[in-house]
């Protein structure tokens, strides 16, 4: 469900948002893919009315008035319940709306919902949520990615048109790279975390999930900006450019065939139109141990906020605060959740936080390296994922395999850069998605430059 | 590691465990951080810098001025145990008898 044809529809008089919303909330029941933990009708039925009248008067707010949008359940949306995909939050109603949500529907955009997730973004098969697994809209006998593995399926199976998620290394990019949609995550320090629930702040991005590149674009130019609630935002600004030179791998060791297939394809597809440039990029095992440290110490600290006492589960009692505590973070959090808090506090407090500091210095090595990559390219173009989707119950024995879903995302994340998953193609009618990593701050010129790529791949089929 | 330590973690992080529980994330433990260790051992430290510019970039504190943000129903509409508008928890300090 792309921006433009539901705006056509709108200004030719053949579609109302009313009449389209009652359309999207049939298709989510008929298609029951879980991929919505809660549904928002009240609110998207009055958001509707109102950007009916508008349309009808001719005086739309901007080019996203009446168009749907589901949100993350950890993003918050002011009345609506947020449940982060955990028990420990399963009837918390947020007091407040974040920023995102705030300027979405100051332009006319409609909340259709609140999406299905793992647990506090920890994952990346959508099988950690405590309200059960996404199925994925392409084959319902695949997960969907994860973390936002609800928000990739609901725009994939047209119950929103965009989606926003949150990418800590990955979440965004992984779900759309199962789902065949556009996953994008912007500069840490271009959007807004105000709303988004902290899994590990130093990470943490809004990101944008759509059917094309231009509909990210579109969402991107409103959520992006200042913001007082958020200190970590940059008015740092890359000038526009076009890009000429593409670095990419000439081989992917771990990559299964057919991404690498599919990947080899794209390369020579953008051969017309780039020069493309062999890199390496060595880094890559020492990203994730160094995602892993940075992520778990962070979320080990973060979620120690949950505790039973002001909000969420309040079922547990006990002779004092410390037995409350832990009856109900112990009953509350899942099984992903408490293994990372578990090594989280393990690295903080061995050897006084040797490990935490050392992942700092990792963070400046790798980007870095990625720094002098930038110094001869463009852009780099590599696989979203090293697996096309896998089935339910596949990865979740081991939960080492499970975090190695994140290798060819996390480092952009810990090099604070942008990036974007495009669908490259399918392989038995699985999709998969090649990503475009730009320099920092650089985030307009790689949409500009992912808009070419994929209309050269839609172009080459 | 020792299941002890496992114990011990999840005291300090406040998680209650059952003893299956702490045996299954024993195994799991070992070998998640095994394998970053292992992984970190081949990193040249000679090469990494020190880490101040995402030290200074990422720890940014916002101006201390305060404001109102939420009134207190607002505050307290998720809690379920309150009285007369607090929130109740178990006594912290014992009486003298």
């Amino acid at each position: 469900m792309r921006v433009s044809d539901i705006i056509s529809k709108y200004r030719a008089k053949e579609e109302t948002p009313i009449t389209l919303l009652d359309g999207i909330y049939e298709k989510i029941e008929k298609d029951d893919l879980n991929d919505y933990i809660s549904l928002t009708k009240n609110i998207a039925y009055e958001e509707a009315y109102h950007s009916k009248i508008r349309h009808e008067k001719g005086m739309p707010l901007s080019d996203i008035d009446g168009v749907f949008f589901s949100i993350k359940d950890n993003i918050a949306v002011e009345n609506i319940r947020m449940t982060c995909g955990s028990k420990i939050l399963s009837d918390f109603i947020s007091p407040y709306s974040a920023t995102v949500v705030e300027r979405i529907r100051a332009k006319g955009g409609i909340i259709v919902g609140k999406t299905n997730m793992d647990e506090f973004a920890m994952g990346s098969s959508n099988e950690s949520s405590y309200f059960g697994p996404v199925k994925n809209p392409v084959d319902t006998s695949f997960v969907p990615g994860g973390s936002s593995g609800g928000s990739a399926a609901s725009v994939a199976a047209s119950h929103a048109c965009i989606s926003i998620g949150s990418d800590t290394g990955g979440s965004v990019r992984q779900p759309s790279s199962f789902c065949g949609v556009v996953g994008f995550k912007p500069t840490y320090g271009e959007v807004s975390r105000y709303g988004l629930t902290a899994f590990s702040s130093s990470l943490d991005t809004m990101g944008i999930i759509s059917e094309t590149v231009r509909d990210s674009k579109r969402v991107f130019d409103i959520i992006r900006g200042e913001d007082a609630h958020d200190s970590t935002l940059s008015s740092k600004k890359a000038g526009k450019r076009d890009y000429k030179r593409v670095g990419y791998l000439d081989a992917i060791p771990q990559a299964d065939k057919p991404v690498e297939e599919i990947y080899g394809k794209r390369i020579e597809d953008l051969k017309k139109d780039f020069e493309l440039v062999k890199i390496k990029m060595d880094f890559i095992d020492i990203s994730i141990s160094t995602y892993q440290i940075q992520t778990m110490c962070e979320t080990s600290s973060n979620l120690a906020r949950f505790d039973g006492i002001k909000y969420g589960l309040q079922s547990k009692s006990g002779k004092n605060l410390r037995e409350i505590y832990s009856a109900v973070r112990g009953d509350g959090f899942g099984s992903e959740v408490k293994r990372r808090i578990l090594i989280g506090t393990y690295f903080l407090t061995h050897n006084e936080g040797e490990y935490y500091s050392l992942s700092f210095r990792l963070r400046d090595y790798i980007a870095n390296e990625i720094d002098k990559i930038f110094e001869n390219i463009d852009a780099i173009v590599i696989p979203t994922s090293l697996t096309l989707p896998f089935k339910f119950n596949e990865k979740t024995s081991s939960p080492l395999q499970m975090h190695l879903s994140d290798s060819l995302t996390a480092f952009s994340n810990l090099a604070n850069v942008p990036a974007i998953s495009i669908n490259g193609g399918y392989s038995n009618n699985l999709p998969c998605g090649i990503q475009l990593v730009g320099k920092r701050f650089d985030d307009d010129s790689l949409l500009e430059f992912a808009e070419r790529a994929e209309t050269i791949w839609r172009e080459n089929g | 590691m020792e299941k002890d330590k496992i114990l011990l973690l999840a005291k300090t992080a406040f998680i209650e465990l059952t003893d299956e529980q702490a045996e299954k994330f024993l195994i799991e433990l070992e070998e998640i951080v095994g394998n970053i260790k292992t992984t970190l051992d081949s990193v040249n430290l000679k090469d990494v810098h020190d880490g101040d510019y995402y030290k200074k970039r990422l720890t940014l504190l916002i101006g201390d001025s305060p404001e109102r943000s939420f009134d207190r129903e607002s505050m307290m509409m998720n809690s379920k145990r309150q009285k007369d508008g607090y929130i109740l928890v178990p006594k912290l300090i014992k009486e003298d008898k």
